[in-house]
C-alpha cells in the first residue's frame, strides 16, 4: 500500500502530470494522421527519455502508446482512412455514421469507449498481471486457429442479404494472405517469380486502398455534386449516459476479450478490435445493422482495441514478453534505462511498476480530453468540399500507404485494392469481409497447420482442449444458426440479390 | 436468358471462377512436399480457398440467373458508356499516372500537379482554392513527414531530385 501511495504522488507531481497530458496529446496527434503511427511515434521519442528519470522516461512512452492507439479512429471515422491499423474496424461503422451527419457523435462514442477500455484493462493489468500471463502463455495453435476461425465467421453475419457475396467476398482475403513466402516451407506462393510479392500483401495498403481510394474512385464517377454528402459542422459529443447503459454489454464484452487478446503475446490491438466487433456482431440482435453505422460498431472495436493496449504491457511487465509492436519498442525505453522488464522488475523496481499503472489510468482519463482536442481540429477539415478535400485524403492515403515501410509497391497495392473496393461497391459486394479476412487468414492458417503438425495430425487435439474446443463449439453453432436464420427468414437470400435502394 | 446471363453478378461470377481456377492450377508449382509440414503443405490452403470461390460464383451467378428467370431479380440494364464512366477512368488514370511518375518526379514536384489534376477532375471551380491547397498541403506534408518522422518520401531523378533536396 505504501508503495502505491508513493507511487501516485509521484506521478500526480507537475513533471510526470505534463508528460502524461502532452504524450497522450501528441499520441492521439500521430495516430490519427494516416502514415503515422503509435509505434513510430514511440521509437522516435525514446531519445527523448535518455534524459529523462526512467519512470518519466517510461511514463512518456506509455502515454504516447495510449494517445496512439485511440487516434487512428479519428481519421477513419471523419475520412475512412484509418491512422493505425488498430482503427480498421472502427471506420466500418464510424464512418457511415459520419456520413449520415453524425460524425460528432461517432467520435464522442470512439472517445468514451476507448477510455473505459483503457481504464478497464489498466485496472485488470495492475491487479493480476502474473495470473493473467500465465493463462495466455498457455494458450497455443489450436486456441489461436480457434480465435482466427471465430472472428471469421462474422463474415456471414456481415454480408446482411448477400451472404454468398460476404464469402466471396472472405475468400478473395483469405486467397490474398496467401500470397508471399509460406511461413512454415518458404515457398513461393502466387509471386509469379516477382520479389515484390515475396513479402505479402501489408493489410494496410489494402485497407487504406479498398476503403479510401474506392471512396474517391466512386465519388469521381459519381460526380462530387451528386453524392448527397451534407458536410456540416463536426462537434464531438460524448455519449449520455442513457446512451452508455445501451452499450454496457458491448463495452464490458469488448474490454474483457480485448484485455485478453492484448495479453496474448503477437497478437495485438489490431485483431482484438475485428475479434471485438466480430462478437459485437455475434451477440447482437440486430447484426444486419453493422456497417451501417452503429454505435455498438464504433463501441465494440475501440473498447477493444484500447484494452488489448493495456493487456499487452501484462506480458512486458510480467515476462518481458512484448504483446504488440509498440510493446516492443517500449522494451527499448526500459533498456535505455538499464532495465530489463520481466518478473524480476517488480520485486527490484515495485514503485515503477505502480507508477506505470496510475500513469496509464491517467492517460486513458486525458484521452478524453486529447480526443475531443484533435478531433476538432481534425473534423475541420470535413466542412470543405469534397472536390477539394477527395485530392488532399487521397494524398494521406499515398503517405500512409508508403510510409509502412518506404516502398511504392505498397501504394500500388493501395491503387489495385481501390479498384477492387471500387468494383465490390459497385456491384454491392461488401467489402469488410474482405478486409478481416486478408487480416486473419495468416493467423488461421498457420494456427491450424503448426496445431495439426504439433497434435501429430490428430484433429481431435483441436477439438477437445477446453478453452480452444469451446471457442469451436460456440464458433460452429453461431455460424450454423446465423446461416440457418438467415435461410428461414428470406429463401432467396443466398441468391447474393442486389438491393440497391 | 440473355439477360440474365449479362447480369452484373453473373460476369463477376464468371471472372471469379475462371480466375480461381488459373490459381488453383498455379497451385501445382507448390509442390508435394515430402518435408516438414507435407500433410498440410502449402498448396492445401489455397486450394480449400480457390475450390471455395469456385463454389460460390457457381452459386451466385445459378441464384441470379434463376431470380431474373422468375422475375424476382430485375433482368440488366443496356449497358451503355456515360460521363461517369469516363470521370472514373479519368480519375483512375491519373492515380495510375502519378504513381507511376512518383519515383521520377518526386513527391514534392508531382504531388501539386496531381492535385490540381484532380480538383479539376472533381469539380472545383475555386481558382483560389485550386491553386493554393496543393501546394500548402505538398509542402507541410513534405516536411512533418521528412523532418519530424524521417519518412523518405521520393525525390525523383535528375532535376527533380535537385529540387527536391531543396527541401529535404
Amino acid at each position: 500500500m505504501e508503495i502505491w501511495l508513493g507511487s501516485l504522488l509521484n506521478v500526480l507531481s507537475p513533471v510526470p502530470l505534463m508528460l502524461v497530458a502532452g504524450g497522450v496529446l501528441a499520441g492521439v496527434m500521430l495516430g490519427a494522421i494516416p502514415g503515422l503511427n503509435s509505434p513510430m511515434g514511440t521509437a522516435l521519442l525514446i531519445p527523448f527519455t535518455f534524459a529523462m528519470e526512467p519512470a518519466n522516461g517510461l511514463i512518456l512512452l506509455t502515454a504516447v502508446y495510449c494517445g496512439g492507439t485511440f487516434g487512428g479512429s479519428i481519421s477513419a471515422i471523419l475520412f475512412n482512412v484509418p491512422g493505425a491499423p488498430e482503427a480498421s474496424v472502427t471506420g466500418f461503422d464510424g464512418y457511415p455514421m459520419a456520413k449520415s451527419g453524425k460524425a460528432g457523435k461517432a467520435l464522442g462514442i470512439a472517445i468514451m469507449c476507448s477510455c473505459l477500455g483503457g481504464i478497464f484493462s489498466v485496472l485488470v493489468m495492475s491487479l493480476i498481471s502474473p495470473q493473467l500471463a500465465r493463462v495466455a502463455l498457455s494458450f497455443s495453435e489450436p486456441e489461436y486457429f480457434a480465435l482466427a476461425l471465430a472472428a471469421l465467421t462474422l463474415i456471414s453475419s456481415l454480408g446482411g442479404d448477400k451472404m454468398i457475396k460476404a464469402f466471396i467476398a472472405g475468400c478473395i482475403g483469405l486467397l490474398a494472405a496467401t500470397i508471399g513466402i509460406d511461413p512454415m516451407t518458404s515457398i513461393e506462393r502466387f509471386t509469379f517469380g516477382g520479389d515484390a510479392l515475396m513479402a505479402g500483401i501489408n493489410f494496410i495498403p489494402a485497407l487504406i486502398g479498398a476503403f479510401a481510394v474506392g471512396e474517391i474512385l466512386m465519388t469521381a464517377e459519381a460526380g462530387v455534386k451528386k453524392t448527397g454528402e451534407t458536410v456540416t459542422k463536426v462537434s464531438t459529443e460524448l455519449p449520455k449516459i442513457i446512451e452508455l447503459l445501451r452499450l454496457k454489454w458491448t463495452i464490458l464484452r469488448s474490454a474483457v476479450i480485448g484485455t485478453m487478446i492484448g495479453i496474448l503475446p503477437g497478437v495485438g490491438a489490431t485483431t482484438a478490435a475485428f475479434v471485438g466487433y466480430s462478437e459485437a456482431v455475434r451477440w447482437s440482435k440486430h447484426p444486419e445493422k453493422f456497417g451501417t453505422g452503429i454505435p455498438e460498431g464504433i463501441a465494440a472495436p475501440e473498447t477493444c482495441n484500447n484494452a488489448a493496449a493495456g493487456g499487452a504491457m501484462v506480458p512486458l511487465l510480467t515476462l518481458g514478453i512484448p504483446g504488440s509492436a509498440t510493446t516492443a519498442v517500449i522494451i527499448g525505453g526500459f533498456l535505455v534505462h538499464g532495465m530489463q522488464p520481466g518478473p524480476m522488475l517488480f520485486i527490484n523496481q515495485p514503485g515503477l511498476m505502480y507508477s506505470l499503472f496510475i500513469a496509464m489510468f491517467l492517460a486513458n482519463i486525458f484521452m478524453l480530453f486529447s480526443g475531443v482536442i484533435v478531433a476538432k481540429l481534425f473534423s475541420n477539415f470535413r466542412k470543405i468540399r469534397y472536390s477539394i478535400l477527395g485530392p488532399c485524403i487521397f494524398v494521406f492515403a499515398t503517405v500512409g500507404a508508403f510510409g509502412i515501410s518506404n516502398d511504392m509497391f505498397d501504394v500500388w497495392v493501395m491503387f489495385v485494392f481501390g479498384l477492387i473496393g471500387y468494383i465490390m461497391k459497385k456491384f454491392d459486394f461488401p467489402i469488410a469481409p474482405l478486409i478481416i479476412a486478408l487480416v486473419l487468414g495468416e493467423l488461421a492458417e498457420i494456427s491450424l497447420r503448426r496445431g495439426m503438425r504439433m497434435a501429430n495430425w490428430d484433429v481431435s487435439e483441436f477439438i477437445f482442449r477446453p478453452i480452444g474446443g469451446t471457442i469451436l463449439l460456440i464458433t460452429c453453432i453461431t455460424l450454423i444458426f446465423t446461416i440457418y436464420s438467415k435461410m428461414k427468414k428470406k429463401p432467396n437470400v443466398l441468391a447474393g440479390e442486389i438491393s440497391k435502394t | 436468358m440473355l439477360k440474365a446471363l449479362l447480369k452484373s453478378e453473373v460476369i463477376i461470377s464468371a471472372i471469379c471462377a475462371a480466375g480461381a481456377l488459373y490459381l488453383f492450377f498455379e497451385t501445382k508449382a507448390f509442390g508435394n512436399l515430402n518435408v516438414y509440414g507435407a500433410k498440410l503443405g502449402p498448396d492445401i490452403w489455397p486450394k480449400l480457398i480457390l475450390v471455395s470461390i469456385m463454389a460460390l460464383s457457381v452459386g451466385l451467378a445459378y441464384n441470379t440467373i434463376k431470380g431474373v428467370l422468375k422475375g424476382i431479380i430485375p433482368a440488366s440494364d443496356k449497358i451503355q458508356f456515360s460521363a461517369a464512366n469516363l470521370r472514373f477512368i479519368a480519375a483512375a488514370g491519373l492515380i495510375a499516372t502519378y504513381l507511376a511518375l512518383l519515383p521520377l518526379v518526386g513527391f514534392l514536384v508531382l504531388t501539386p500537379v496531381m492535385m490540381i489534376a484532380f480538383m479539376y477532375l472533381l469539380g472545383e471551380k475555386s481558382k483560389t482554392w485550386i491553386f493554393s491547397i496543393p501546394f500548402v498541403l505538398t509542402i507541410g506534408v513534405v516536411l512533418v513527414f521528412t523532418k519530424l518522422m524521417y519518412v523518405p518520401l521520393p525525390r525523383g531523378t535528375g532535376i527533380f531530385l535537385k529540387i527536391s533536396h531543396l527541401l529535404y
